[in-house]
């Protein structure tokens, strides 16, 4: 079999593969068998007819016809062996060339050429947020909000600091100019329906059972009256409130409200008070009993201090290794073969469609839902999964050249050791057994993660070690992930080479 | 006196009659009335080959029905011809 590969743009290769005339006979006798048992010749039991009768019958073009699959699926497997070629995806029968003798040309997308760039010396800065006392106090109260005790009234009292009360709480905008009335009309109406309704129900009054009827379908809502969790205003106006007392609180929004539509507008707060309980909080002295922990508060306080720290650094890291993937993507060139992007998106889009068989609903109603075709679909994620191709390229890329893919033993125990101190001691054992046997991808994927963020984090600092052997130019063909190539190759053939094996 | 190509009618190509091939048998349907001397002497004149042998069989013909009525295909006679080794009949090869 003679073989002519040639490089084609976007790690796509081109094989010319020339097949030998014997095997070209053989494959002739077994087509002909075939095409004998579809198309039984008179006077012979199918599939028994000798194979010069069957060419005389149905002409020797018809049994090309029936071998070609054969010979060319065949001769490409071979080809593939032959030439050492390690496809990522399928291949693209261009054309066959001649059939006596019978040369064919097939393109096949190959493992995409990944050239870093200068990688080490992208620098970022580990700005971990400081944690003030303030932060620490405000953790510590919410761990102490977890224990709280409510407490119904012993007696009826008017509504005070520190209480959980129950109201029904009804919201009416004033819209500061004519424009944003217009636009708001429907919203409006309803909330005009919305007064009138309260008018009605301020109205009945004096009729305990229908007012009951009509509070019931309002929905009852829980607040704290913890200084700094309502608006100032409604929190004042809401002191001193006594149980079925009605009220309107008009408040302005604060700029800084979480909820950039309401920022600095009039709001009306229509409340009505439904109940109060007491919050009884522990003593301080009490938190590191409810809390599990052994020690004294300021020991507590000071574990809760190197917590807050660690979550800190975390936070931190997990920005800067995200900054320094983007711009790691952004200097790396790839010739990426588009087989390879468009078999990410089907993936992504099966994905999604596990997802959403957890609610019953199958990928189909999901696309027709939304009015696409599965084509349609999958084009939509293209870009998407161009970007998460490129992400993992050039982080494989990155882990091969750096030399940390290589796990010890003892990296994947410490690991499993690491995941398992999670559970109880009973389970412990089952997991432990789990993590070495079905899920041991699982965790060696882990263990090369936690390697490659520490070492981003190294070179984004410029903290990272030399590296063992000079860096050659870091061009390669990228790897599969889990087998990091050997060697670092890098220039593809300039001409088509031409190998032959008889 | 039937002329070599009325008294050889055609040629039986079938699995079995590939068989016999292997032992340099040819097996042709042959007019009812030929005798084998006439059989012998048409295949040699038309195939240009020797013949060695010639074995007939007359073949009854098969009762076929159709709906009340039944009748019968016709009777025909088969000729088995053995040539001498080394000569070989085209037709029958491809």
């Amino acid at each position: 079999m003679k073989v002519t590969t040639e490089k084609l743009p976007k790690s796509l290769l081109a094989l010319e593969i020339e097949i030998d005339p014997d095997q070209v006979e053989r494959g002739l006798d077994k087509a002909a068998r075939r095409l004998s048992q579809k198309f039984p010749i008179r006077g012979f039991r199918p599939g028994k007819a000798p194979r010069s009768i069957i060419e005389r019958s149905y002409g020797r073009a018809a049994l090309m016809e029936e071998a070609t699959d054969d010979l060319i699926n065949k001769a490409y497997r071979d080809a593939l062996e032959q030439e050492k070629i390690a496809p990522v995806g399928p291949p693209n029968l261009e054309s066959i060339t001649s059939s006596e003798p019978f040369i064919f040309r097939v393109t096949v997308p190959v493992a995409p050429t990944v050239t870093l760039g200068d990688y080490r010396g992208i620098r970022l800065d580990l700005e971990a947020a400081s944690i003030s006392e303030k932060d620490i106090e405000r953790e510590l109260e919410r761990m102490r909000e977890k224990h709280v005790v409510l407490k119904e009234l012993d007696e009826l009292r008017p509504a005070q600091e520190g209480d959980q009360i129950s109201v029904i709480l009804d919201t009416e905008f004033e819209d500061d100019d004519e424009e944003d009335e217009e636009d708001d009309d429907d919203r409006d109406d309803d909330e005009d329906d919305d007064l009138e309704d309260d008018e009605d129900d301020a109205d009945d009054q004096d009729d305990e059972d229908d007012e009951d009827d009509a509070d019931d379908d309002e929905e009852i809502q829980t607040l704290d009256l913890i200084p700094g969790r309502l608006v100032e205003e409604l929190h004042q106006g809401l002191i001193g409130l006594s149980v079925n007392e009605y009220t309107e609180i008009t408040a302005v929004m604060p700029d800084d409200h979480q909820e950039e539509s309401v920022r600095g507008k009039t709001i009306t707060f229509k409340v009505k008070l439904k109940g109060i309980r007491e919050r009884i909080l522990p003593e301080w002295d009490e938190l590191p009993g409810l809390e599990n922990f052994e020690g004294s508060l300021d020991d507590l306080r000071a574990k809760t201090q190197s917590n807050l720290e660690q979550t800190a650094r975390t936070n931190a890291e997990r920005t800067l290794v995200e900054t320094y993937v983007s711009q790691l993507v952004e200097m790396t060139e790839f010739d990426i073969p588009d087989v390879m992007v468009q078999e990410l998106a089907h993936e992504m889009l099966h994905e999604q469609g596990h997802q959403f068989e957890r609610y019953g609903i199958t990928l189909e109603q999901m696309l027709e839902y939304r009015g696409q075709t599965h084509d349609e679909a999958v084009e939509a994620l293209m870009p998407d999964a161009e970007q998460r191709t490129k992400t993992t390229l050039a982080l494989s890329r990155l882990v091969e050249h750096e030399g940390i893919g290589g796990i010890v033993p003892e990296d994947v125990e410490a690991q499993i050791e690491l995941i398992a101190s999670d559970y109880d001691e009973a389970q412990r054992p089952n997991v432990i057994n789990a993590l070495r046997t079905q899920m041991i991808h699982d965790v060696v994927n882990m263990v090369i993660d936690r390697k490659l963020r520490a070492r981003i984090v190294e070179i984004a600092t410029g903290t990272a070690p030399a590296l063992e052997a000079p860096a050659a130019e870091p061009t390669a063909e990228a790897p599969a992930l889990e087998a990091p190539a050997a060697e670092p190759t890098t220039e593809a053939p300039a001409e088509p080479t031409t190998t032959e094996k008889e | 006196m039937p002329t070599p190509h009325q008294i050889i009618v055609r040629p039986l190509i079938t699995e079995k009659n590939t068989i016999l091939m292997e032992s340099n048998q040819y097996c042709f349907e042959v007019l009812r009335d030929a005798s084998k001397p006439e059989i012998k002497h048409a295949v040699e004149s038309i195939f240009n080959v020797t013949v060695l042998k010639v074995n007939t069989i007359n073949v009854r013909g098969k009762m076929r029905r159709r709906g009340r009525e039944s009748g019968y295909t016709r009777d025909w006679k088969k000729a088995i011809v053995t040539l001498i080794a080394g000569d070989r009949i085209e037709i029958f090869e491809s």
